[in-house]
């Protein structure tokens, strides 16, 4: 652990880190563009000019001075803070003052930097060059990447993630000296993983086509959940303006994405604000229409039917089929429920969980960001003992002939958050029998009740349709491929009507059959299955919300076979 | 007794300052054999051990000529001794405003070239030399090849030279048209096949160099003085020359001299002897008002200041450097402004682009300066032209280059302040009239 003096004060700290991690753990800002925890250091910039002794009588960079036994290091100057003012001063030369029209403004650096380092006034302008600022031709990049150049202060982020994140060096320097731009060899930028330069540009020069212009960042809240897009389950921060939700960025998880997620997840939040969301129950009435209904009413019809047939035929004649897009909470409450009330036949068609991978370098890669499994939660069901099969057979097929038998079949189905007619994984597969099979089945029980977040082609069928609400309205768990779960809370609330998660609706069925089925938050959900599931030994929800932990007690860094600290910062020599 | 040239020794007249070049044969290997050549390096490769020659470099007190001044011995002395493959990069890039040294004992004396680098190599545990040319030196690249080829038919590179079991593999390669890559790290990348960028330092390229491993880069005519320091000794070397600086030095004149050309001189000539003496004194009929004494990257001197001698310590305790010895006269009809925007032209057209302070700064200098000779300048553009170049300097900056920009603009204006206030008084260059009466328009500067 060496120790070091930071601006006139002893320190220690671990072995390894570079000064402004170092200075960091201490409140003590040093402000850079180029450097970043997860990328090779470049040092060009020039923003993190420190002093350091023993050293030359020159600066140094503090993003490639590895803190050493014995070092002292001034980050607090007149003479540091005249060097930021210089490196300020050069970088806002050519800089044009788009602040007014530029996404970039409040999470913008060097917006932050000049107010907190910077001067006032234009030398340049003063001198009467601003005309003569530096521009480039305009170039696009393609449908997903907005590009400024002409705001760039050339970095070279952007080039490092794409090299050594997503793998795709499909961006580099051209030309020499101020005519210096960040151009690609490509007319169009083609990987998947593109936008996680976006979000590591200081400024305004690239940005998400997506994004552009619908927000402005202080109007929006950033609440942390993850993304829902596959069974990776990338930390996110889901950013919502007036409960509608603007983007997802990319949290930093070192045990399941880095500081990275893929193209296709951060844009992947538009069923969130689907004007096809539903917002209030709807009964089939006698017309064979379904009716809006007040959940009150919805839920006495719903629970006097069910009861009904369960009086009838006994809790075997009822299904309950679950999507794989559920939390953890509600998949174990599920089979909570289903053995209180006898429900034999309960399933999921889980996606291809695979199995885990070795992480390479020390970064992560495409392989590792993206699955090809698009459901949410698999490994979350498997892990709680939900069938991913009955008898042998997907539970498509297993619910379909369930219906069709005539003796002990089922009369009821209950389907939380699954399409029947249309069950798609890996690959796009469709799964289960074929579309008029499923619907005649459906249409022949006694009580179809289906909770979704829209109104489907199983929901049409149903007698009563109860809406739901996404993950990011949930408080709950969920288990990535990689067997790391991880908590959240909800990220906004939807504004139209009042969906409600699958856990209220599992709650209200059992209470309707067992009316000693308790009405509990999803954390306390979670202590009652951490302390019946051995995998889940240990961990508790709180504990999860920040990173998230591993299943089977085993440390996730070696679960995952990783590293849990970040990258080794090692310089690059050269050659961007 | 007179003066004996070193380095230039087997081409150049002997016993006068000026290289006047009276052996052509010397640069064929028949002659240079004939000579004497390639003995030392087998004596050498014999009998001497690296750490024997890295001692004999050391005791030289031999001193980088490519403009930094380093002592070589010390330089030779950070490679690891770690059984590693090892590195010796010839920095041929000669691309300073001003020098034009090295291209002579390349065209004249390759083959002292290639016994220097053979014992360099051996002292650093080197099996493989790259001579990095720049691009515009066509005909320098063809006699290297020449002589590079003729070294290896005799069995003078290659393997097992000499029968001993010491290897060397000579590549030569061309750089394209970039100063920048005289930088010894944007060297090495530009060796890789990558773009001609600096690197940071640390790590030095003696410790993580070219292809990540020890690496040392040395000028042309560094090496040339290496087979003559094995010869005669490193004590007699460092005799030669003042107290922490051995040999002899290389120096070009140009500018306004009745007789420019390339010199090596004792460090001990002063400026004026050179300009005067050697030179002939100014051409045009005017004083000399300034000299630039190392390269256009070296901090300019007024014609009160030239009584300091060509040694490295000398002209840095004058406030300039010693640098790559391009020595530019210029005379009292030369507008110093303009001169100023020539040089900050070349930085702003030859930086890398890399780092903010340059990339940026360079291009700034050159538009206020431009500003000012032009006649639209303002006395506060004088200040911010002082005050930007002063944030180029003292390591904000990846490599060299922002302080090569800086520091003669600085001095610029430390000395000839008043050409820049009267520029800014008249709006127009004071000079105009004096050089429009004398060479009849705007042709010459």
């Amino acid at each position: 652990m060496p120790k070091f003096v930071l601006d006139g004060v002893e320190r220690e700290v671990p072995a390894g880190l570079n000064v402004i991690e170092a200075a960091a753990l201490f409140g003590t800002k040093v402000p850079h563009f180029c450097w970043h925890p997860k990328l090779k250091v470049s040092g060009n910039c020039r923003m993190c000019l420190v002093d350091v002794k023993p050293g030359p009588p020159k600066f140094s960079i503090a993003c490639n001075t590895i803190v050493a036994d014995g070092m002292t290091v001034e980050t607090k100057t007149e003479r540091v803070m005249q060097a930021r003012r210089g490196v300020l001063e050069f970088l806002l030369l050519n800089h044009p003052l788009d602040c007014p029209v530029c996404d970039k403004a409040y999470e913008c650096t060097l917006q932050d930097y000049t107010y907190d380092y910077g001067i006032s006034h234009s030398r340049w302008e003063a001198a009467g060059l601003h005309e003569d600022k530096r521009t480039y031709e305009r170039k696009d990049f393609g449908d997903k990447m907005f590009v400024e150049m002409n705001r760039c202060v050339q970095c070279t982020r952007c080039i490092r993630v794409l090299r050594d994140v997503a793998g795709e060096y499909e961006l580099g320097r051209t030309e020499r000296g101020h005519a210096l731009e960040i151009a690609s060899y490509k007319d169009t930028l083609t990987s998947d993983f593109q936008l996680n330069a976006v979000d590591v540009c200081p400024v305004g020069a690239l940005g998400d086509k997506k994004y552009r212009f619908t927000a402005r960042v202080w109007d929006m809240y950033a609440r942390p959940s993850v993304c829902g897009g596959c069974s990776i389950q990338c930390s996110v921060d889901v950013w919502t303006k007036e409960n509608a939700v603007k983007r997802l960025t990319p949290r930093r998880n070192d045990f399941v994405n880095s500081s990275w997620m893929c193209d296709t997840g951060r844009h992947g939040f538009d069923f969130a604000n689907s004007p096809d969301r539903f917002g209030q129950p709807f009964v089939r009435d006698d017309a064979g229409g379904h009716a809006p209904t007040e959940w009150a009413k919805a839920l006495a019809a719903v629970s006097a039917r069910l009861k009904d047939v369960v009086a009838a035929h006994g809790g075997k004649s009822v299904g309950l089929v679950l999507g794989a897009g559920l939390t953890n909470e509600e998949y174990f409450a599920a089979s909570v429920f289903a053995k209180a009330a006898g429900i034999a036949h309960v399933g999921f068609v889980p996606g291809e969980n695979k199995r885990p991978y070795r992480w390479v370098d020390s970064d992560v890669l495409p392989d590792t960001l993206v699955s090809d499994d698009k459901t949410f939660n698999t490994n979350g069901a498997l892990s709680l003992g939900v069938a991913g099969a009955i008898g042998g057979k997907d539970v498509v097929t297993a619910t379909v002939e369930a219906i069709e038998r005539k003796k002990d079949g089922l009369k009821a189905l209950i389907v939380l958050g699954e399409n029947l007619l249309d069950v798609r994984r890996t690959g796009g597969a469709r799964v289960g029998p074929d579309a008029g099979r499923v619907a005649k089945a459906l249409q022949s029980l006694d009580l179809l009740i289906v909770a979704d977040r829209e109104v489907t082609a199983t929901a049409e069928l149903a007698h009563v349709v109860l809406p739901t609400v996404t993950h990011w309205e949930k408080e709950g768990t969920a288990t990535n491929w990689n067997r790391h779960v991880q908590a959240f809370k909800p990220a906004f609330a939807f504004e139209h009507g009042r969906p409600v998660s699958e856990l209220t609706v599992i709650t209200e069925l059992a209470r309707a059959i067992n009316a000693d089925f308790p009405r509990a938050a999803p954390s306390a959900w979670f202590a009652r299955l951490a302390a019946a599931v051995p995998d889940y030994a240990g961990l508790t929800f709180d504990g999860l919300l920040a990173a998230g932990g591993a299943l089977g007690g085993v440390d996730s860094a070696v679960n995952a076979q990783i590293p849990a600290k970040s990258a080794p910062a090692q310089a690059s020599i050269g050659g961007e | 007794m007179a003066f004996q040239p070193v380095v230039t020794s087997r081409f150049a007249k002997p016993g006068q300052y000026r290289m006047e070049v009276v052996n052509r044969d010397v640069a064929g290997i028949d002659a240079y054999v004939k000579a004497g050549g390639y003995k030392i390096a087998e004596d050498v490769l014999k009998n001497k051990t690296p750490d024997q020659v890295i001692d004999a470099v050391k005791a030289s007190k031999l001193r980088g000529r490519g403009g930094a001044g380093f002592p070589t011995g010390m330089k030779w002395g950070f490679v690891p001794k770690d059984g590693r493959q090892h590195y010796l990069v010839i920095n041929a890039d000669e691309s300073e405003p001003g020098t034009f040294k090295d291209r002579y004992l390349i065209e004249h004396d390759p083959h002292g070239l290639i016994e220097g680098c053979i014992i360099s190599a051996y002292a650093v545990r080197a099996t493989r030399c790259y001579i990095y040319i720049r691009g515009e030196y066509f005909s320098q690249r063809a006699d290297l090849d020449r002589a590079v080829a003729e070294a290896y038919a005799k069995g003078f590179l290659g393997k097992r030279l000499f029968g001993t079991d010491f290897d060397l593999e000579m590549v030569v390669y061309s750089g394209a048209g970039a100063y920048i890559c005289g930088e010894e790290t944007a060297l090495l990348n530009s060796l890789e096949g990558k773009r001609g960028e600096p690197r940071l330092k640390p790590p030095f390229p003696a410790i993580q160099g070219l292809y990540g491993k020890p690496t040392v880069v040395n000028n042309v005519e560094t090496i040339h003085a290496v087979p003559f320091i094995m010869e005669r000794g490193g004590e007699w070397f460092a005799g030669l020359g003042t107290e922490k600086s051995g040999g002899t030095r290389m120096v070009c004149v140009s500018g306004h001299v009745k007789r420019p050309g390339v010199f090596e001189v004792p460090m001990t000539l002063t400026l004026r002897e050179l300009i005067f003496d050697q030179c002939g004194g100014p051409s045009r009929g005017h004083a000399v008002k300034a000299v630039i004494p190392g390269g256009s990257s070296a901090p300019v001197l007024t014609a009160a200041e030239l009584d300091v001698q060509c040694c490295f310590d000398a002209l840095a305790r004058a406030g300039t450097m010693g640098g790559s010895g391009g020595v530019v006269v210029i005379d009292a009809a030369t507008c110093m402004v303009r001169t100023a925007v020539n040089v900050m032209h070349f930085y702003a057209h030859e930086s890398c682009g890399q780092c903010s302070p340059c990339r940026e700064g360079t291009n700034y200098l050159e538009l206020l300066v431009h500003k000012i000779e032009a006649g639209h300048g303002t006395p506060a553009d004088i200040d911010t032209l002082y005050d930007a170049a002063g944030n180029m300097q003292g390591g904000t900056t990846i490599c060299a280059l922002a302080d090569a920009a800086a520091m003669p603009m600085r001095s610029y204006i430390e000395k000839f302040r008043d050409e820049f206030v009267e520029h800014v008084r008249l709006g127009r260059c004071p000079l105009d009239d004096l050089r429009l009466s004398l060479h009849g328009g705007w042709a010459t500067a």
